[in-house]
């Protein structure tokens, strides 16, 4: 070993150690736990996590929430990033930290606003009744449309600052020489700029897709009973069912099926990205 | 004509979705503030009256004032703890080359991007085994670990802004490593680590999924938010909601600024 190399490794040891140990080896306690009990290894909790009739609702109700969460949070989130990069200045130092700012709040504070404006007696009722426009008070909170309203609040700062980070890195000579050429903007920004943006679209979708599959707040707080997460069901064999084997198993399976959805993502989408080997990128 | 017209449509309409979309994001952090200082004892919309006891409920109080002290504490631990591990583990990904570097960088993001409950329940699980369940030194622990990537990615993009110059410069006047780095990259990187402490500090003291696995008698602020919330509804949770978010506005703020003009890029951080 040189002297360069073994410092390096000294630097290293530390916080290797510390991820190996709070990360690499509660994940090595997950498998365990799904694989093995007191006599040796066991398919019984996986095969429970994959048959059970409530599980799999569950888990598939989870996928499609967090797919649902993801697109729209990409969907509302694209026009913002484009504008953000679109500016200069302090104005957009502004406008980003607006963005920026909601992000830093508590997850828990930013849905407990939401109880307040969706519930029964709430703001938003309350400026219906008032505007005559209902009667009586709509049932807003406890509904799945309440955990996406604020699960895409949650999430909508994180996709919006990745796609505006992919969009600053854009070349903008290239946009310019396709107008100079005769393109209409509309065909400029549709032939050059979305697929150079994809590449930060597709990040994204699937990182906010990931961080959806593990959301337990929101469900807990503005959903209604049937709107339940894997990841409340997770919690409950821990807590109560004690069943830690069974929330293991499910864990991993949760973990499964996200790794799954986010490669099929990366294939699927990745064909309609360009690169920075196509030379769109600022270097 | 339809490319012009698109064209002057977008630039018209474009501002007018983004303050709808900011409105979206911000009025319901707003929303909380004057229910909080309502003087009823349940929630009501519009507040009545004008009242400090519920920020005097959460300050005197024996169980919010100890979790805040907790929060306070463990913060400030998991602050310092990730911000030296993370500078370790940055001054080390510097000194690879280029692809090792980015590969040993993505290792250490990894725990970022496993939904928060499956690493609740693996901490759940070998704490438990390790007898260190519930104890403070398990919560310490597991939060220098979330707190580690955004740490290693802060400091990593700070060390490779300022280049190893600096510091072989010094060295070559006859500094130690170890006098190189306290002279000269240190006080270069000062910022950066100040930052890098305020945001382990911030996810420290926002965490709620692993802490309610694992914390067991140690109440954090989270924890005794998400217990009240579900159990009874006075403003004391609009009051301490205010108070997080108010503490938000003082710390990030400036920080977003100070990054925004140091650099453009680099931005984009990894939570939750």
């Amino acid at each position: 070993m040189t002297n360069r190399s073994r410092t390096t490794a000294l630097l290293l040891a530390a916080p290797m150690g510390l991820t190996i140990f709070a990360f690499i080896l509660p994940m090595v306690e997950v498998i365990r736990w799904s694989f093995f009990d007191g006599q040796g290894f066991t398919s019984e909790h996986i095969a429970t996590a994959l048959t059970d009739e409530l599980f799999v609702q569950v888990l598939l109700q989870t996928i499609v929430l967090s797919a649902q969460v993801a697109a729209l949070c990409v969907i509302i989130g694209y026009p913002v990033a484009y504008y953000l990069s679109m500016m200069s200045g302090p104005l957009q130092r502004l406008c980003v930290l607006l963005i920026t700012f909601p992000l830093w709040v508590s997850v828990l504070v930013r849905t407990y606003a939401w109880i307040v404006v969706l519930g029964r007696e709430g703001l938003l009722n309350l400026m219906l009744i008032e505007l005559g426009i209902v009667g009586e008070p709509l049932k807003l909170i406890f509904t799945r449309g309440a955990v996406l309203v604020a699960s895409i609040q949650v999430l909508l700062p994180l996709a919006v600052l990745i796609m505006y980070g992919a969009m600053s890195q854009i070349n903008r000579t290239l946009i310019r020489a396709a107008r100079v050429l005769g393109a209409p903007p509309s065909a400029a920004f549709r032939v050059i700029f979305l697929p150079l943006s994809m590449n930060g679209v597709i990040s994204s979708a699937v990182l906010i897709f990931i961080l959806s599959l593990g959301f337990y707040v929101t469900p807990a707080l503005v959903g209604g009973p049937r709107d339940i997460m894997i990841s409340n069901v997770i919690a409950t064999q821990i807590n109560q069912t004690l069943d830690w084997g069974l929330g293991a198993a499910l864990g991993i399976v949760l973990l499964a099926a996200g790794l799954m959805v986010a490669g099929l993502t990366y294939m699927v989408l990745g064909r309609f990205a360009a690169t920075a080997n196509d030379g769109g990128i600022r270097s | 004509m339809k490319g012009t017209l698109w064209d002057s449509l977008g630039r018209s309409l474009l501002p007018l979705y983004f303050v709808f979309v900011v409105a979206y994001l911000v009025i319901p952090l707003l929303i909380v503030v004057p229910l909080s200082f309502s003087d009823t004892t349940y929630l009501v919309f519009p507040p009545r009256g004008f009242s400090w006891r519920w920020y005097s409920e959460i300050f005197l109080n024996p169980g919010w004032l100890k979790a805040f002290q907790t929060s306070l504490l463990l913060g400030v631990i998991t602050a310092v703890g990730a911000t030296g591990l993370g500078t370790l583990a940055a001054m080390a990904i510097v000194r690879f080359h280029r692809k090792t570097s980015f590969t040993i960088g993505a290792a250490f993001l990894v725990p970022q991007i496993v939904p928060a409950v499956i690493t609740a329940l693996g901490a759940f699980l070998l704490l438990n085994a390790l007898g260190l369940l519930g104890t403070f030194t398990g919560l310490v622990i597991m939060h220098v670990m979330m707190a580690l990537p955004l740490v290693v990615v802060t400091m990593t993009a700070a060390l490779r802004q300022l280049g190893e110059g600096l510091s072989l410069a010094a060295r070559v006047l006859g500094a130690t490593p170890l006098k190189a780095f306290i002279h000269v990259t240190f006080p270069a990187v000062a910022p950066s680590l100040a930052i890098s402490a305020i945001f382990a500090f911030f996810i420290s003291f926002d965490e709620l999924i692993i802490t309610l696995f694992i914390s067991g008698s140690h109440v954090t602020m989270p924890v005794r938010i998400w217990a009240d919330v579900k159990q009874e509804l006075t403003p004391v949770v609009p009051a301490a909601a205010t108070l997080l978010t108010l503490l938000v506005a003082v710390l990030v703020v400036p920080i977003e600024l100070y990054r925004q003009r140091a650099s453009i890029k680099d931005r984009v951080k990894l939570q939750m």
